[in-house]
């Protein structure tokens, strides 16, 4: 109640201060800012956690409304893992994406991140990781989290709170279609995942009925059972759609499970491009700016507290595709002409 | 055993086995490393696969094993029983949970009616720590069986660090290790065993008949390449058994030509070499006449012949008279010279049938076979009449040459060599009694007779002597002059008769006629050498001297034979002094030089006897190899009257101490001339006064005149 309070006393003196810069700038200045909707009032208690299991596939959110000439600039804190290359360029490119014409954005690492003054708390708090999500979470409890770059995503929504998530991986019939184009034959799909990994699991059964592909799912308890599921699942499928579940993956593992699907001639959709070199057909990785501006509308509806119809968890739009030309070619696959391009998702 | 020995062991052996049991040998021997190293390299790959094997079953199952740890897939189950079906080997597969409890365990037809036992506390520890080596396995062998070994290996999951695998870098990406549990398995190799063990027989078998064809074709080959040297083989056996006349084969192959030339070669100079020892043996070197040893046997063959054939035969005995005074004159290269001129003389003057020897100084024996009296008679009087016409000229002196020849006749008569050289040589002694230059024949009766018979009668009782040991030393002391001890000793021959003890004087003559002087020198050395044995107790430093005669150095082994004796009693050298003619000592022969020299590097010390009746040169004395002069009795016996004999003995005394010699006189029988040998610096003195010859060496005591104890 007291943050209502505050709120209200603030955009008094704002609309107030508006209306004396109104006059003024009619004589002297350019016109005004358009001035920015109050935002939402944001809930003391947490919000209704999504089902956690089994999350409804999420719709992608409309673009929020451009924002009107901000009078006040909304603090968003920016958490991530500094030790994480590809979070520290994801956390760049979400302060980039967020205007700072409306946000007063703090980049922090999650190791050094603390409470804030009850004075300066943000709007929002972005979290690239899981460690930024769980050091968001410890350390400033209560405030509304949007994370991304978390794959394992049900097990931070199963905590509920005011936290909302983007995908860490493209979309997913993006890169099933992608695969497709690359391997017009493809037919059966082997993915192997861990346990409690449902929601993706329906996600990825959804994009594949879209694009006609035949997925065979197995849950694994390890990454022996997952090699162990793969060779026996080889010789019924072409591809494999390797997720970076890494409970269930280990170094040695992903080298065994490439070698052994070049040698059975089963393509590899892999999670990052390094794998290239050991073997992958190809890889699909998220697109930092695409997470970004993802990220930045989430964050902007969060902020404005118009999250009824926000899913817990927003895809992605577009991907980053590699692909290893040599594999095609052992693979009899048509030939390649482009190596990397970015995909993007036409919904 | 000798080398002709038949049941010598090696004379059975035959190269062509040796040498096939060589090559067996060595082909055993590397067939046997062979089947060794294959057994061994056999082991070592079984090992070795299983070394490569254990890491990739450990990879395995640990991949096999994670689901039937983690999901209870009974599809898993089926996996591994498929597996273990897979590798015969495998007998038994056992899971354990992390505590090393067993959990469950699968043999190749399925679950195992036995669950295997619980891991060790320590097993547990050490697996755990494997979990994620790169070896992650333990591999022992069995303590019961070399053939069964137990792969004991750790079960683990790894998981990556982290959320979404943003970064991921499968080089350095950070892993989690959680050990499930373990996994043991049971192997069993005795089946290669069973499969390895029949080839190796096999190949065992195979090399035995390669051995065997090896040695066929090797022994067949071997005796076809050794049958020229077969072919050699009674030659060589021949040659072993002496015979020197043989022609050995030839031979296609170098080698063995090398060999045949070589014994070729050899035999040639073994012929050439029995030719020369033969005519050595045979020969007097001096005159190349035939010798006394050969003499023998002629005349014992002459005799046998003449037995036979109901023949007559002649044996001259030939004293040359005039030969001494030429060689005390002219020396000894002059009494030489004109030994070979009588000799040549001597074989002019017969037939060459006749045989012709040099019976020893200046003897000549000459054998007429199938020869009448009277022909015996005509020759006898041709030699004479050539000796007579021959000169020798010496320093512009003349020395005209004469003889006295003894002629035995003999033919049917049993009669011995010795005897009738005996005959001979007392027919030659009648002629030179009879005035010399003269022929006599031995006649059988008269005293030439009786004379043999008492001969042959010393003959017999020397020989009986010298079998019985008849024969015993008595010893007469030698005075030190100047000190008055005695140490030396004189050892004199006597010859035990039923009448008593005999001198020399009486037998010598018969003993040098019938050709017993070796025989009795050798009985008298070692009597001698084994008084110094027996008497070194009583008689530390006793020396003893003994007169040997020149027979004694005709044998080449009478150095051998001394110190063979010295040996035997072990006695030194130095106790025995050895006393020879001052002829002997100055006409040393080579051979004499020989065994004079051994005698000397034994210790033996040397004497001249009887010296001063020969030579009248002192320059002799500078060149004789001896340590003692015994001056002749002669000089001693008229010593205390003879002006002469005294300057004699005086001067012999500074002659001899300036040539390091001692001196010794004889027949000292008086005060008197112990007193003027003292004076003359005489350093032994002998004879009566001195001690008469005693059975054993007895401490004598003399008194000494007054002039030699103040001296």
């Amino acid at each position: 109640m007291q943050h209502d309070g505050r709120h209200r006393r603030s955009i008094t003196a704002t609309l107030a201060a508006a209306a004396i810069l109104v006059i003024a700038g009619c004589a002297t200045a350019p016109p005004p800012l358009p001035a920015e909707p109050p935002p939402p009032p944001i809930a003391s208690t947490p919000q209704p956690t999504p089902p956690p299991a089994t999350p409804a596939p999420a719709p992608r959110p409309k673009p929020a409304p451009a924002p009107a000439p901000a009078l006040v600039r909304r603090d968003v804190t920016v958490v991530f893992d500094a030790d994480t290359a590809s979070a520290a360029v994801t956390a760049a490119a979400i302060a980039d994406a967020l205007p700072p014409q409306q946000y007063r954005v703090t980049r922090v690492d999650s190791a050094n991140l603390t409470p804030p003054a009850p004075s300066s708390q943000p709007a929002v708090v972005i979290a690239v990781g899981r460690p930024a999500v769980d050091a968001a979470r410890s350390r400033l409890p209560g405030l509304p989290i949007v994370f991304c770059q978390v794959f394992a995503y049900e097990d931070v929504l199963k905590d509920g709170g005011a936290i909302w998530g983007v995908h860490s991986l493209p979309p997913l019939a993006l890169q099933l279609k992608t695969w497709q184009a690359l391997d017009p034959s493809l037919r059966g799909i082997a993915l192997i995942l861990g346990e409690d990994r449902g929601a993706l699991s329906a996600e990825i059964t959804k994009a594949a009925t879209s694009v006609g592909a035949e997925v065979r799912f197995e849950t694994s308890h390890s990454d022996r059972e997952t090699l162990y599921l793969f060779k026996r699942l080889a010789s019924q499928v072409g591809g494999l759609w390797l997720f970076p579940d890494s409970r269930v993956l280990s170094p040695t593992v992903l080298r065994e499970l490439l070698s052994y699907a070049n040698s059975h001639n089963v393509g590899v959709l892999a999670f990052n491009e390094s794998l290239l070199r050991w073997g992958a057909l190809a890889s699909a990785v998220s697109v930092p700016a695409d997470v970004a501006e993802t990220v930045r509308v989430v964050a902007e509806r969060v902020a404005a507290g118009k999250t009824q119809d926000l899913p817990a968890m927003t895809p992605l739009r577009a991907a980053e595709l590699h692909v290893n030309p040599a594999v095609a070619a052992a693979l009899g696959l048509p030939r390649v002409t482009e190596q990397h391009w970015v995909a993007r998702d036409p919904d | 055993m000798t080398p002709t020995d038949s049941s010598t062991p090696w004379r059975s052996r035959s190269l062509v086995t040796e040498v096939l049991g060589v090559q067996l040998a060595v082909a055993a021997l590397i067939g046997m490393i062979a089947l060794i190293g294959l057994a061994w390299t056999s082991g070592s790959v079984i090992r070795n696969n299983l070394e490569h094997w254990a890491t990739q079953w450990a990879s395995e199952l640990n991949e096999l094993g994670a689901p039937f740890y983690l999901a209870d897939s009974t599809e898993s189950v089926l996996d591994i029983e498929r597996f273990v079906a897979k590798y015969p080997e495998i007998e038994r597969v056992s899971w354990y949970d992390a505590n090393g409890r067993a959990l469950q365990s699968l043999k190749e037809s399925g679950p195992a009616e036995t669950i295997a036992e619980a891991l060790d506390t320590r097993s547990v520890a050490e697996l755990a720590t494997l979990a994620g080596a790169p070896r992650p396995y333990m591999l022992t062998q069995d303590a019961a069986s070399t053939q069964r070994y137990r792969l004991l290996g750790p079960i683990w999951t790894e998981s990556l660090a982290g959320d979404g695998l943003f970064d991921l870098d499968l080089k350095s990406a950070k892993t989690s290790t959680h050990l499930l549990g373990f996994v043991s398995v049971d192997l069993d190799f005795s089946s290669y065993q069973s499969v390895f063990l029949p080839r190796l027989a096999l190949a065992s078998a195979v090399l035995l008949a390669l051995l065997g064809i090896s040695w066929a074709c090797g022994r067949w080959f071997l005796k076809r390449a050794l049958a020229p040297l077969s072919a050699l083989q009674n030659s060589i056996a021949r040659l072993a058994a002496g015979e020197a006349d043989l022609k050995f084969p030839d031979s296609p192959h170098a080698e063995l030509r090398a060999i045949v030339t070589a014994l070729d070669n050899t035999t040639h100079a073994l012929r050439k070499r029995e030719s020369h020892l033969l005519h050595l043996a045979n020969h007097d070197q001096l005159t190349g006449l035939h010798n006394r040893h050969r003499l023998i046997d002629e005349l014992e063959a002459a005799i046998a012949a003449s037995i036979s054939d109901n023949t007559k035969c002649a044996l001259f005995f030939v004293d040359l008279d005039q030969f001494k005074y030429v060689n005390d004159t002219c020396g000894h290269a002059s009494g030489d010279h004109l030994l070979q001129l009588a000799a040549q003389q001597l074989r002019y003057a017969v037939r060459p049938e006749d045989f012709v020897a040099r019976f020893g100084g200046d003897e000549f024996v000459v054998l007429l076979r199938n020869v009448s009296r009277g022909d015996a008679k005509v020759v006898a009087a041709n030699v004479l009449e050539l000796m007579r016409g021959l000169k020798h000229v010496e320093k512009e002196q003349v020395f005209h040459l004469q003889c006295s020849i003894g002629v035995a006749a003999f033919g049917g008569a049993r009669f011995s060599a010795q005897e009738v050289i005996a005959q001979a040589d007392m027919a030659c002694q009648t002629a030179k009694a009879h005035g010399r230059n003269r022929v006599e024949f031995y006649s059988t009766a008269g005293k030439q007779s009786e004379q043999m018979a008492r001969d042959i009668d010393w003959m017999n009782r020397l020989r009986a002597a010298l079998e019985n040991d008849g024969l015993e030393l008595h010893y007469q002391p030698l005075l030190h002059i100047k000190t008055g001890k005695v140490q030396h000793y004189e050892a004199l021959l006597r010859l035990k008769t039923e009448h008593g003890l005999v001198s020399p004087p009486s037998f010598l003559p018969a003993a040098v006629r019938f050709g017993l002087m070796a025989d009795i020198d050798r009985r008298v050395l070692r009597l001698v050498v084994r008084a110094l044995h027996e008497f070194r107790e009583t008689h530390p430093d006793l020396t003893l001297s003994v007169n040997l005669s020149g027979f004694a150095f005709e044998d080449d082994s009478l150095g051998a034979y001394v110190k063979q004796l010295l040996k035997e009693h072990d006695v030194s050298g130095e106790r025995l002094m050895i006393e020879i003619t001052e002829q002997l000592a100055v006409r040393f022969a080579a051979n004499t030089d020989k065994q004079i020299a051994l005698l000397r590097e034994l210790g033996c010390r040397l004497a001249v006897d009887d010296f001063g009746t020969g030579y009248s040169s002192f320059s002799y004395l500078k060149r004789l190899p001896v340590d003692y002069l015994k001056i002749d009795g002669s000089f001693i016996r008229g010593l205390t009257r003879d002006k002469v004999d005294q300057a004699m003995v005086r001067m012999v005394g500074e002659v001899a101490r300036a040539a390091g010699m001692q001196t010794v006189a004889e027949y000292v029988n008086s005060a008197a001339t112990l007193a003027l040998l003292a004076k003359y610096g005489i350093d032994y003195a002998q004879g009566f006064y001195v001690g008469k010859a005693t059975a054993r060496p007895e401490p004598v005591e003399v008194a000494l005149p007054h002039a030699v104890r103040t001296r």
